[in-house]
């Protein structure tokens, strides 16, 4: 089974985020959860979701206590909430942020020793999108570093998921996503 | 049609392959994305039905009454302080044996205040002549609003039917639910047709007056429908089996057999039961699960049937009644006629967990309370 847990402010798409993993989980003939954690819902807030996906059905329920991918939408949850303790070992990290990875594990030795992918989603949204939000396009980065769900897949979900939205707008994110998922197999 | 759903979404696709008429509401965390999703489907023209904003769950509980007397098929759904300002007109509902369908999103009471799952909203209601049904996922939700309206419609039953769909681990998680056709469910639930009570002005009839001594003949009757019902649900559940292939009964056992160790659990916590019953029985420990489906009308016979042979029982109660203790394990005693270790656990949502039911297995044979924090 493979458990995501997504943390990041309210509005940046948090939920969206594990709504369209585990969509394109369904589409590609797995079984999926998803669901949110946040108090009382309010946009800027700390906000969480979690996804499992397993070619079985999943009897696992409640939060995700230890990760195999951490996605982190918003690098100033870190000042929040202390999200880097207790981790497994083997936990793949997907970080939001201008900054490298060399410049961020040096300031958050904690997971120095961890897969730490620092991706610029914003910047990428912004080129995009022309707004910062930069779920979608992290779900690209991570469809490159896993591989978790297929790229047809993502594709349908992301229609699911942002039906409400233009047509454009739901093509420029898949644009700007497959963007993502094109840098990382550059590395 | 399979799709990612929440339990909120299954109760609300429950009620609209139902053809539910009538749908006064109030709203209340976790239940409110019900009552919306039926909204927006009257509103968009997908489901038709007439959308009635009470002024508060009292007046829902009366409407729902008052709408199935006149004959229409209704649902409504609520949480934890809501379900108890129902209380009142819940004893009239089943009193006037009516066939209301009402999902209950459990959540613990106040004071203080949490918004999570606890079943002491839904068990609070077990005297009230309500069937009661604890789902344990999505799927089981969309199924059981659908089976409901078929078995509480029944002459030899005729009594409202609440379903408990655990707060957030169920009503905001989605997970894959396959949805049937409308035209399968129109066949398996046909429309309403009511021969017991119909409030008709062409033909006046007076519902609910005052009795002196026949009041215990009405109350008698009442208990000899909750007594049909059992037959009625595994009926209408193995039709239901035959339709869908997904099947259900008043329990369900989980590796039971051979079992020396068992531990009764009700809800949507009975998956992560299952998961560390197939981790123990890997390691070679004889262990299984029994899940209470139906809490009204309590399965007696087949909590005998399955559990006599078992050595060690514990029962988890995520559910209080101070001064006595876990409500589930003061009837699975009473039952089996002797001594279970009773566990409180999971109050106001708070997490249980594989390792902790580990825990419980190592702590069986005393008749004792225990709470696992």
């Amino acid at each position: 089974m493979l458990e995501i847990t997504i943390h990041g402010r309210g509005g940046q798409g948090v939920v969206v985020t594990s709504r369209i993993l585990g969509t394109a989980a369904l589409y590609d003939g797995l079984y999926a959860q998803d669901f949110p954690l946040y108090g009382a819902a309010r946009r800027g807030a700390p906000v969480m979701a979690f996804v499992r996906i397993d070619d079985e059905p999943i009897l696992m329920r409640g939060h995700v206590a230890k990760p195999d991918i951490l996605i982190l939408l918003d690098e100033s949850i870190i000042g929040v909430k202390d999200i880097f303790s207790d981790l497994p070992d083997d936990c793949t990290i997907i970080i939001n942020t201008t900054r490298n990875t060399g410049d961020f594990k040096d300031a958050h030795p904690e997971i120095s020793d961890r897969n730490v992918y620092c991706v610029d989603g914003t910047g990428l949204a912004l080129e995009y999108l022309k707004k910062p939000i930069p779920n979608v396009v992290i779900i690209g980065f991570l469809i490159g570093i896993t591989k978790s769900i297929t790229v047809d897949a993502f594709k349908k979900a992301v229609r699911d998921e942002l039906g409400k939205y233009s047509e454009d707008v739901i093509n420029k994110n898949i644009e700007g996503a497959l963007k993502a998922c094109e840098l990382v197999a550059w590395r | 049609m399979r799709q990612m759903i929440t339990g909120n979404g299954a109760a609300a696709w429950g009620a609209r392959l139902s053809r539910a008429e009538i749908i006064p509401n109030f709203p209340i965390t976790p239940q409110t994305a019900i009552i919306e999703g039926i909204a927006s489907w009257i509103a968009s023209g997908e489901m038709d039905a007439d959308f009635l904003p009470m002024e508060s769950e009292h007046s829902v509980m009366s409407a729902l009454a008052a709408a199935s007397s006149a004959g229409a098929r209704v649902f409504s759904a609520t949480s934890s302080q809501g379900l108890m300002l129902m209380t009142e007109m819940m004893y009239v509902t089943s009193g006037l044996r009516l066939p209301v369908i009402l999902v209950n999103v459990s959540r613990g009471l106040s004071a203080p205040i949490t918004l999570w799952s606890d079943h002491n909203d839904v068990l609070a209601q077990r005297d009230s002549g309500w069937l009661q049904i604890f789902c344990s996922n999505n799927q089981e939700v969309l199924d059981s609003v659908v089976m409901g309206y078929r078995i509480a419609e029944k002459s030899e039953v005729l009594l409202p039917m609440m379903i408990n769909v655990d707060g957030f681990t169920l009503s905001a998680t989605r997970e894959p639910v396959e949805i049937p056709d409308q035209g399968e469910i129109d066949d398996f639930l046909p429309a309403y047709n009511p021969e017991h009570t119909i409030l008709d002005p062409k033909e006046p009839m007076s519902v609910g007056g005052v009795v002196f001594d026949e009041y215990m003949y009405f109350r008698s009757q009442q208990r000899m429908a909750m007594c049909n019902s059992k037959g009625v649900i595994k009926d209408i559940c193995s039709e239901w089996e035959k339709l869908t292939g997904r099947g259900y009964g008043l329990v369900e056992p989980y590796c039971l057999e051979d079992a020396e160790r068992a531990l009764v659990i009700s809800g949507s916590e009975s998956a992560i039961l299952k998961y560390t019953v197939d981790k123990l029985r890997k390691d070679g420990e004889k262990v299984g699960m029994l899940r209470l489906r139906t809490m009204r009308p309590f399965p007696s016979e087949e909590i005998i049937d399955t559990l006599s042979d078992v050595e060690e029982i514990g029962v988890i109660d995520q559910d209080i009644s101070p001064g006595s203790g876990g409500i589930i394990a003061t009837e699975v005693k009473a039952c089996l006629g002797r001594g279970v270790t009773s566990f409180i656990a999971g109050l106001g949502g708070r997490r249980i967990g594989a390792e902790k039911y580990e825990q419980m297995f190592k702590r069986l044979g005393r008749d004792v309370e225990e709470w696992i924090f």
